[in-house]
C-alpha cells in the first residue's frame, strides 16, 4: 500500500503540495534525557500534488514535529522539504521568503487577552512582513473570510474557544499565504464549532491556498483532504490520493468510515506495513 | 473602507505587562518624587535633582527587569513567540517590540521623576551639560535593567522568573550602594559626590559598551540553540564590551570636579576663613568651629598651618586647605574632613609618607576633640607631630 515516491533529485518546484525527502528529527540534538529513545521522525519521504493534504497519524506519531518543521518553528536533524517555491535544501528561495508565504494555525493559538481580533491580525501582519498599505484590506478580507466581520474590536478575552479558533485562522490568513498549515486545529472545538471552522477552512481552499491539515481525527479528513499522509511512528506509512487510500472510487465523496477503516489498517499493520 | 489598525507598538503600550508595570513604575515615580524625595541640603542648580534621578533606578531598575521579565514569560506562555518563529521578523522581534514598549514606559516614568524633583528643587544655580548625563544614565540603567528582564525570561522559562530577578537586582543595587546610606529611600550623592559630576568621555564609551553587550546578547538570544550557548554570549557580550571600555579609558577618573554655579562666599571664626558655594548648608557653624578648633591645636607645633580653607569645587580636591564640607546635618561628623583640609596633603607616595599622613589626621581628630589646654600629649608628643609633619612637606628623594 505505501506509495511513497522515491525521490533523489531536488524538486524546484512544488507549487501545490510538498516534498519531503528523508525527514528526520532527533530529540538526542536536543540534549533532552527524557525524550531520547526512537527518533520524533526516523526518515519521512513523501510527495503531495494536491491543495488540500491531510497529515494522519495517531498521537505520537510526528505529526507536530512534521509540522513544526515545515512551519520553520525548529529544524530538522536531517533530510529536506520542498514547499511553496522553497527547498529548505537551498536550491530555491530564501528562508525569509518562505516565511513570507506560509500561514500558520498552531494547535492552541493563544493571544494576549488584552488585545481586539484586529490588533492580534495586525500584530501577526507585522511579523509576516505585511506592506503597510495591505495591512488593512488584508485583515478586513480574513476577518470576512472566517465570519469574523462583527468581531473585529472584539477582545481576545472574550471569545469562545470556537472563535478563537477562527481567529487563529484568521492570523494565518492576513499575509494572504500560499500555504497555509494547521495543526489539529479543530481539537476542543465542539460539532457545531468544527462543522463552521472546516467550512471557513473550505472556502480558503476554493481560493487557491494550498492547505496542510495535521490530525488525528479522520471527519476532519473526509470533509477535508484531496490527498493523505499518514505518519505512524515517526515514519511514512501512507502517501496518497484521499479515494486510494480509502479504496472508493476518485472523484465520489469518501465516506469517513472508510478513511477510519483505511487508517486502523495501516495504523495496525505497522509502519512498514 | 477597511478600518485602519493602530501600530503593533502602539498597541503593545496599551495593553497587557506594559501597560500595567508602566502605570506602576509612573504611579511609584510619582510617590517616589513628591513624597519620598527631600530636597534638603541639595545645593542650588540642576546637579543635585538630576542626581536623585539617578539615585530612584534603586527602586525604577528592579521594577523595569520584573516588567520585561513578565512581558517576555506572557509572550511565551501565550504562544506567540512560537508563532513569531514561523515569520520573517522571528522571535528576537516579538521579544524586542515587547521589550520597547516596557523600556518606553519606565522611560516615561523617569521622566515625572526628573520634572517632579527639578520643580520642587531650587533651579537658580549654575548648570553644567555634563549633568544632563545623569538621566542619561538613568534611563541606560533602567533600559540595561529590562534587558536583563528578558535574558533571564528566555533562560530560565519559570513563573518566578519575573519576581526573581526584579529581586536579584534589587538587592545588587542595594548592596552596592553606601552602606551608611542604604536606608534612606532617595538622597543626594549616592552617586557623585556635590563638588563632582559625570566624566562624559567614560559615560559615553560605557554606553558604546553596554549597546555592544547588548547587540551580542540579543544576537546569541536569537539564534540560541541551547541555554548554554546564550548564556555564553551573554557573558562573552559583558566581557567584550568591558574590555573595550576599560581599554579606551584606563587610569580616567570616573568623574570630573563640578564647576560652581556661583563665586564662593567666605566666612570668618577667629583666625579661620572658610570659602564655600553659595548657600552653605545649616552644617557650616558646625564646620567653621571644627576648623578653629584644629587649627589652634596644630597651630601649637605648626606655624605653616593654614587659615584659608576652600570647599571642594573652589579647588580641586587634591590642593591644599581644600575641605570637603558634609552637608547633610543629620549625619554625624568625626572630624576627619576637617583634619586632613589642616594636614598638609603629601607630594610623595611612600609608604612611610602615607602612613605619617594618617597618623597625624588621626592625631588631630582625636586631639582637638579634647577640651584645649587639658591635653595630656600635647606636651610630650611635640616631637612625634614635628617629625611627621616635616615627612608629609619632603618631596621624594
Amino acid at each position: 500500500m505505501l506509495t511513497t515516491p522515491a525521490v533523489s533529485k531536488p524538486v524546484d518546484d512544488a507549487e501545490q503540495g510538498f516534498v519531503l525527502r528523508d525527514l528526520t528529527y532527533d530529540y538526542r540534538r536536543l540534549r533532552a534525557p527524557r525524550r531520547r529513545g526512537r527518533p520524533a521522525l526516523g526518515g519521512v519521504s513523501a510527495r503531495a500534488s494536491s491543495s488540500a493534504v491531510a497529515l494522519l497519524g495517531p498521537n505520537g506519531a510526528g505529526k507536530s514535529t512534521l509540522f513544526r518543521i515545515l512551519s520553520t518553528s525548529t529544524s530538522a536533524s536531517g533530510g529536506s522539504f520542498a514547499v511553496a517555491g522553497y527547498d529548505s535544501a537551498g536550491s530555491a528561495g530564501s528562508l525569509a521568503e518562505y516565511r513570507r508565504r506560509i500561514g500558520v494555525v498552531p494547535q492552541r493559538f493563544r493571544a494576549p487577552h488584552g488585545y481586539t481580533c484586529r490588533e492580534v491580525l495586525a500584530y501577526v501582519a507585522w511579523l509576516r512582513q505585511v506592506p503597510r498599505a495591505a495591512v488593512a484590506d488584508n485583515i478586513a478580507e480574513a476577518l470576512v473570510l472566517t465570519g469574523l466581520a462583527e468581531y473585529g474590536e472584539r477582545k481576545i478575552g472574550t471569545l469562545s474557544g470556537g472563535t478563537l479558533q477562527r481567529v487563529a485562522l484568521a492570523q494565518a490568513l492576513v499575509s494572504r499565504p500560499r500555504l497555509l498549515l494547521l495543526d489539529e486545529p479543530t481539537v476542543g472545538l465542539d460539532p457545531a464549532q468544527r462543522e463552521s471552522f472546516l467550512a471557513n477552512l473550505g472556502e480558503v481552499r476554493r481560493r487557491g491556498t494550498t492547505t496542510l491539515l495535521a490530525t488525528h481525527l479522520v471527519e476532519d479528513v473526509a470533509v477535508f483532504a484531496h490527498e493523505v499522509v499518514v505518519l505512524n511512528e515517526g515514519r511514512c506509512a501512507y502517501a496518497g490520493r484521499l479515494a486510494s487510500f480509502a479504496e472508493t472510487a476518485d472523484g465520489q465523496p469518501v465516506p469517513g468510515a472508510a478513511i477510519s477503516a483505511a487508517y486502523q489498517r495501516i495504523i495496525e499493520t505497522g509502519a512498514d506495513g | 473602507m477597511p478600518a485602519t489598525s493602530r501600530a503593533p507598538l502602539v498597541v503593545e503600550l496599551g495593553t497587557g505587562a506594559p501597560l500595567i508595570s508602566g502605570s506602576a513604575a509612573v504611579g511609584a515615580a510619582l510617590v517616589l518624587g513628591g513624597v519620598f524625595t527631600s530636597t534638603d541640603g541639595q545645593l542650588p542648580g540642576w546637579a543635585d535633582p538630576l542626581n536623585l534621578v539617578l539615585t530612584a533606578c534603586l527602586y525604577l531598575g528592579p521594577l523595569a527587569a520584573g516588567a520585561a521579565a513578565l512581558q517576555v514569560s506572557l509572550q511565551q506562555a501565550s504562544g506567540i513567540l512560537e508563532l513569531a518563529g514561523t515569520t520573517p521578523r522571528g522571535k528576537a522581534s516579538a521579544i524586542r517590540l515587547g521589550w520597547l514598549a516596557i523600556a518606553s514606559w519606565q522611560s516615561l516614568a523617569l521622566l515625572v521623576l526628573c520634572a517632579l524633583i527639578l520643580v520642587r528643587s531650587d533651579l537658580s544655580g549654575g548648570f553644567s551639560p555634563a549633568m544632563l548625563l545623569l538621566p542619561l544614565q538613568a534611563a541606560l540603567l533602567v533600559s540595561a535593567c529590562t534587558a536583563a528582564g528578558v535574558a533571564v525570561a528566555r533562560l530560565w522559562q519559570h513563573h518566578l522568573a519575573a519576581p526573581a530577578v526584579a529581586v536579584a537586582l534589587f538587592a545588587i543595587l542595594y548592596l552596592t550602594s553606601d552602606p551608611a546610606d542604604r536606608l534612606r529611600v532617595i538622597y543626594p550623592e549616592i552617586h557623585y559626590q556635590i563638588y563632582l559630576e559625570p566624566n562624559p568621555g567614560l559615560l559615553s564609551s560605557t554606553a558604546l559598551g553596554l549597546a555592544f553587550a547588548t547587540v551580542v546578547a540579543w544576537t546569541g538570544l536569537a539564534v540560541r540553540r541551547s541555554r548554554l550557548r546564550a548564556l555564553g554570549f551573554v557573558i562573552a557580550g559583558a566581557l567584550l564590551a568591558s574590555s573595550v571600555v576599560t581599554r579606551i579609558h584606563t587610569d580616567e577618573r570616573p568623574v570630573a570636579v563640578r564647576r560652581p554655579p556661583h563665586s564662593a562666599t567666605c566666612y570668618r571664626k577667629h583666625d579661620v576663613r572658610l570659602c564655600t558655594w553659595p548657600f552653605p548648608s545649616r552644617s557650616l557653624e558646625q564646620s567653621l568651629s571644627r576648623l578653629d578648633r584644629m587649627h589652634r591645636v596644630l597651630a601649637m607645633y605648626d606655624d605653616a598651618a593654614p587659615t584659608d580653607f576652600f570647599e571642594v569645587g573652589l579647588v580641586s580636591p587634591e590642593r591644599a586647605a581644600a575641605y570637603d564640607m558634609p552637608r547633610h546635618d543629620d549625619l554625624v561628623q568625626d572630624g576627619t574632613e576637617e583634619a586632613m583640609a589642616l594636614i598638609p596633603v603629601p607630594t610623595c607616595s611612600r609608604l612611610a609618607v602615607t602612613r605619617a599622613y594618617g597618623e597625624l589626621v588621626r592625631w588631630l581628630v582625636v586631639e582637638s576633640s579634647r577640651e584645649l589646654g587639658h591635653s595630656a600629649s600635647a606636651a610630650t608628643s611635640a616631637g612625634w607631630v614635628v617629625q611627621r609633619l616635616s615627612a608629609v612637606r619632603a618631596s621624594c628623594r
